[in-house]
């Protein structure tokens, strides 16, 4: 098992530079440049000129690809344009922020999606699955953004129950009160994009319990004398948890979309707003390098999955 | 010459594994037969799961591509790439699967369906391409309503029988049928194989009648060949293979079958017993260092045995005498 | 036949199953009585759909009450297990009825060891510990054949073959020693000279532990070679009963003698071989009263079918449904085959 980890590992690694080629040729052939817009209009064109120059963004793309690609070995990603701060710097503070969120949406989203799914896989075609299913119904058909959009308005704006903006309060000094305050931050995006995201879980949950419920095993379990109370645990849960387990390496790239709004909307500084600046000013050295992350994570995300069904399906442990 | 003839076919799947996925080892799969079909005749293929059936089959329609070896239709190879012989050939030879709804497109009518390879293979105008559907439903018993279902909405006796329609729609020289009355009621197995014959008879075809169940190869086939481990072990006529095994492993298998006979049941299973006995002593004897079977020896005019040298040459001393 | 047949286990009365099929009710088994003695093989044989699984999960209790109904009288022991709820049922199951199913592969949890998957049965059953468990499932394993217990039993069900993986759903299934094996087509998945083990097996359990089997099959090569008596079933009734002596040598039933001239094995290699007229009707389409069998014996006269057939006991032992079996003959040389 290792030796196919390892394997995998070895070809992310082209994976990873096609990736990044293709991002940068794109981010190069956006129209623009970083510095028409951000500098003072009255600023002569010959000193936006004359940073172009200093900035090497008149070599030919392969040398500064080339030369991006150095110095990201040598951990320098590169200095942001607009925010004027090593790349490096800036993704320290706003990847903490992001993983996080991240990190709470993900946990939320299983604490909801699991026993909504078992349960309405349980009692298949009864009250409760109508309630669960039409919840996901729901979820589906409203767009994230609307959601948080009106959530913000409502219980930040309007109720003054959560903050409107920002990661942590500039007054909350000692442990406790900044993992306080965090938390405060981020509960509210982390839960609205949590609630709304949970479809995926809950369908599939639900069809893999029913699935395993009509199973010629649960069958031979019966067989057995083995109460129904105890088939669920025993075999049914199990079983079908097994496909979600790996399914929560994928999550991560579906997290990331809903986060890049909560913290668009929240104000919330973490990778996604980072990526949305970005992205608005032309800012090339942050959108290739966060581009890459997202891709990498992407990658990770899907190794993670093959690893945790290698981990506990027996089937695909022996190769 | 012989209207199918199969020639050394071998067909190897790499095992793949360690670190650069190279191949390690090869699943021989199919691993040097020989044999050859005379115009209306059947050859019945015999062996237990995993032998090498399909493999055989799927070799000789090119669905899988032989290792070594060669196929000679009416003395043309077949396994030469040219894309004109490749077309007639497809339509030469036509193949029933077992599993028949898979094998249907769920999405067709069965108009279509049948006409599929017509359309392939004739110049056909709809009036006469609709008549000639027609007939071929006729064939197998099926009335004209059943042109414009979808194949889920028959059983899986008529679904196989659409399956021999669409066979026989370009007038093939031989069929090859995978298994086709395996998954079938005893009753609706009856009728397959009975239109089968019908067929056989009308129009002067051949089959490899591919199959688990000697039972039924008994009924179809009058050459038989059985298959073990990719090898052929044994063939010959029915008579030869049925009142004259000489293989351990056939003598095994012809044991095993269960016989309508519930007076001597237990004589059978003590007959039984004793040859399981004799192939789990014996069995090394019978193939090679690697577990491979022995090449043939001529026993008889029709009858061919993978027997280990030691014997074989006991035998061609005493030819004339196993011979009946 | 080498059995001697014991006291009267099992007492099947007028079961009845039916399915809701879109809000009606429909019986896949219809009045079906049965008894089973102790030591004997019971084989229920008939084509697909005939209700053959569904009265052996009848007897288990394994229906969905919601979507089944199930009458008659089953009575095990004294005991009759319709009127059981599914707690009181579970002591049944695994307990004194052991039951193995057709698919050896799905029929077991794929991601438990095979140790762990016989051992559950014993964890509701007996007062075992961990390591008398462990002992009873190597014990178990040598009985059912498996020449390296250990090994076999650290394995899951992928890592074995076809025949290995039934060996082990029979040795799930005499764990508790019960009084009575239903076994639904053991051996349909399996080659020839695998099944022909595993039906040695099951005997030389029976004639160990001399426990009822009822055998479910299709295959009437079979139920000749290992059943005492026989229960030919067709369209959800039994059409014929009686020893397997008597049932192959003296077939009565159209039906019976229907399936055993359309055998290939029976027929000369030249002729064409018999076919049953028109095909099983669907549940929905069931015949609910009259012989379910005349539509495909349309030759004979409609006078000669009982009104609501009934079984007949031909001599002591062996019954037949209908009187229709005094005038039933096979049509003269029927050329070819009609569809
Ligand atoms: N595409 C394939 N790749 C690898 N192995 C294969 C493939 N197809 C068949 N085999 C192996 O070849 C052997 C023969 O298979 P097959 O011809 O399907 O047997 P049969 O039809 O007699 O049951 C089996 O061991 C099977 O696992
Ligand atoms: N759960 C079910 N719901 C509806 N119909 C069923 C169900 N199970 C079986 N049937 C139907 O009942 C009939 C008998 O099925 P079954 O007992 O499985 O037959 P056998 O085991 O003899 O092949 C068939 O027509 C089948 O389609
Ligand atoms: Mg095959
Ligand atoms: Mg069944």
């Amino acid at each position: 098992m290792w030796k196919t980890i390892f394997r995998r590992i070895l070809i992310m690694i082209p994976e990873l530079i096609i990736l990044s080629l293709i991002v940068f040729i794109l981010a190069k052939a956006m129209p623009g440049d970083p510095f028409t817009g951000s500098i003072n209009p009255r600023s002569n064109p010959a000193q936006i000129h004359h940073l172009m120059q200093v900035n090497g963004l008149y070599d030919p793309w392969y040398q500064q690809y080339w030369n991006w690609v150095v110095h990201l070995f040598h951990g320098d990603l590169g200095t942001s344009y607009e925010y004027q701060e090593p790349v490096t710097t800036l993704l320290m503070q706003r990847g903490a922020n992001t993983l996080w969120l991240g990190i709470f949406i993900v946990i939320m989203m299983y604490v909801i999606g699991l026993p909504l799914g078992i349960y309405a896989g349980r009692h298949e075609n009864k009250l409760p699955d109508h309630i669960i299913r039409a919840y996901t119904y729901i979820t589906m058909a409203i767009p994230l953004f609307v959601v948080l959009v009106i959530g913000i308005w409502i219980f930040a704006y309007g109720l003054n129950l959560f903050p409107t903006s920002g990661s942590i309060s500039p007054t909350a000094n000692g442990f406790w009160p900044s993992v306080f305050s965090r938390f405060y931050h981020i509960a509210l995006p982390g839960m609205l994009v949590a609630l709304f995201s949970t479809v995926n879980i809950v369908q599939y949950l639900r069809s893999e319990v029913i699935d395993a419920k009509h199973s010629d095993y649960v069958k031979t379990a019966r067989a057995k004398g083995v109460p129904m109370k105890e088939i669920y645990r025993h075999h049914i849960f199990r079983n079908s948890l097994l496909p979600i387990a790996a399914f929560a390496g994928y999550s991560i790239t579906g997290v990331l979309d809903g986060q890049i709004f909560a913290e668009m909307i929240f104000s919330y500084p973490g990778m996604g707003l980072l990526f949305l600046n970005a992205i608005n000013y032309r800012d090339y050295t942050v959108i290739t390098v966060l581009v890459l992350i997202f891709g990498f994570l992407n990658l990770m995300g899907t190794l993670l999955s093959d690893i945790i069904l290698a981990v506990v399906d027996p089937r695909v442990r022996v190769e | 010459m012989s209207l199918l003839e199969v020639k050394d076919l071998e067909v190897h799947f790499p095992i793949r594994g360690g670190f650069f996925n190279r191949v390690k080892d090869n699943v021989l799969a199919v691993d040097g037969v020989n044999f050859s079909i005379e115009q209306g005749e059947t050859l019945g293929l015999v062996g237990e799961s995993g032998s090498g059936k399909s493999t055989t089959a799927k070799a000789i329609i090119g669905l899988e591509k032989p290792t070594a070896g060669s196929v000679f239709l009416e003395g043309k190879k077949l396994t030469k790439k040219s894309r004109r012989n490749k077309a007639e050939m497809v339509r030469a030879i036509q193949m029933i699967f077992q599993d028949s709804l898979s094998s249907l497109n769920p999405r067709k009518r069965i108009e279509d369906i049948i006409a599929e390879p017509l359309r392939n293979f004739e110049k056909l105008n709809k009036d006469q391409e609709k008549i000639r559907v027609l007939q071929l439903l006729d064939i197998v018993g099926l009335g004209p309503d059943a042109l414009y279902k979808y194949p889920r909405r028959f059983s899986g006796g008529q679904r196989q029988r659409i399956g021999v329609a669409r066979a026989v729609a370009t007038n093939p020289k031989l069929i090859i049928a995978d298994e086709p009355v395996s998954a079938l009621d005893l009753s609706v197995q009856a009728q397959v194989l009975n239109f089968m014959k019908k067929i056989q008879r009308e129009f002067d075809i051949s089959y490899l009648f591919i199959s688990h169940d000697l039972g039924v190869v008994r009924h179809m086939a009058n050459k038989i060949a059985i298959l073990h481990r990719g090898r052929i072990v044994e063939s010959g006529t029915r008579d030869d293979i049925f009142n004259h095994p000489q293989h351990i492993y056939t003598r095994r298998l012809l044991a095993a079958i269960p016989q309508i006979d519930v007076e001597n049941r237990d004589k059978h299973k003590a007959e039984r017993l004793k040859i399981e006995h004799e192939y789990q002593t014996e069995q090394s004897k019978y193939y090679d260092q690697n577990g491979m079977a022995f090449p043939l020896v001529q026993v008889s005019d029709t009858h061919f045995v993978a027997l280990p040298p030691e014997l074989a040459h006991q035998d061609s001393n005493n030819e004339g005498a196993v011979k009946n | 036949m080498n059995n001697q047949p014991g006291d009267k286990l099992l007492e099947i009365q007028d079961v009845s199953t039916a399915f809701n099929i879109d809000g009606k009710y429909y019986d896949a088994v219809s009045d079906v009585s049965l008894d089973l003695y102790k030591n004997e093989t019971l084989a229920i044989v008939g084509e697909s759909g005939c209700g053959k699984s569904t009265l052996a999960t009848s007897i288990m209790g394994l229906h969905d009450p919601n979507e089944t109904k199930v009458s008659g009288k089953i009575n095990f022991e004294g005991t009759d297990l319709l009127s059981l709820t599914d707690d009181e049922m579970n002591k049944y199951r695994g307990q004194k009825i052991g039951m193995i199913f057709q698919d050896p592969l799905s029929a077991l949890n794929p991601l438990k060891r095979v140790e762990d998957q016989i051992q559950e049965v014993m964890v509701y059953h007996t007062k075992m510990d961990e390591k008398q468990r462990h002992a009873r499932v190597m014990e178990l394993l040598n009985q059912v054949g498996i020449e390296k217990p250990e090994r076999i039993a650290h394995e899951f069900p992928h890592e074995l073959s076809g025949g290995m993986r039934q060996r082990i759903i029979i040795a799930i299934a005499i764990a508790c020693k019960p009084d009575l094996l239903i076994a639904d087509e053991p051996t349909t998945a399996l080659d020839v000279t695998i099944q022909a083990q595993i039906l040695d097996v099951l005997k030389d359990i029976q004639n160990e532990n001399h426990e009822a089997i009822i055998l479910i099959t299709h295959d009437l090569g079979v139920v000749a070679e290992t059943a005492d008596r026989v229960a030919v079933m067709y369209a959800g009734q039994i059409v014929e009963l009686g020893s397997a002596l008597k049932v192959f040598h003296n077939p009565k039933h159209p039906y019976t003698r229907s399936l055993l001239r359309s055998m290939p094995q029976r027929n000369s290699e030249n002729d064409d071989l018999y076919v049953i007229n028109g095909t099983v009707p669907s549940l929905q389409k069931m015949p609910t009263h009259g012989d379910r069998f005349a539509p495909r014996i349309p030759w004979v006269p409609a006078s000669a079918h009982e009104e609501n057939p009934v079984m007949h006991e031909l001599e002591p032992g062996h019954f037949v449904r209908c009187t229709c079996y005094k005038v039933f003959d096979f049509p003269a040389e029927k050329e070819g085959a009609k569809a």
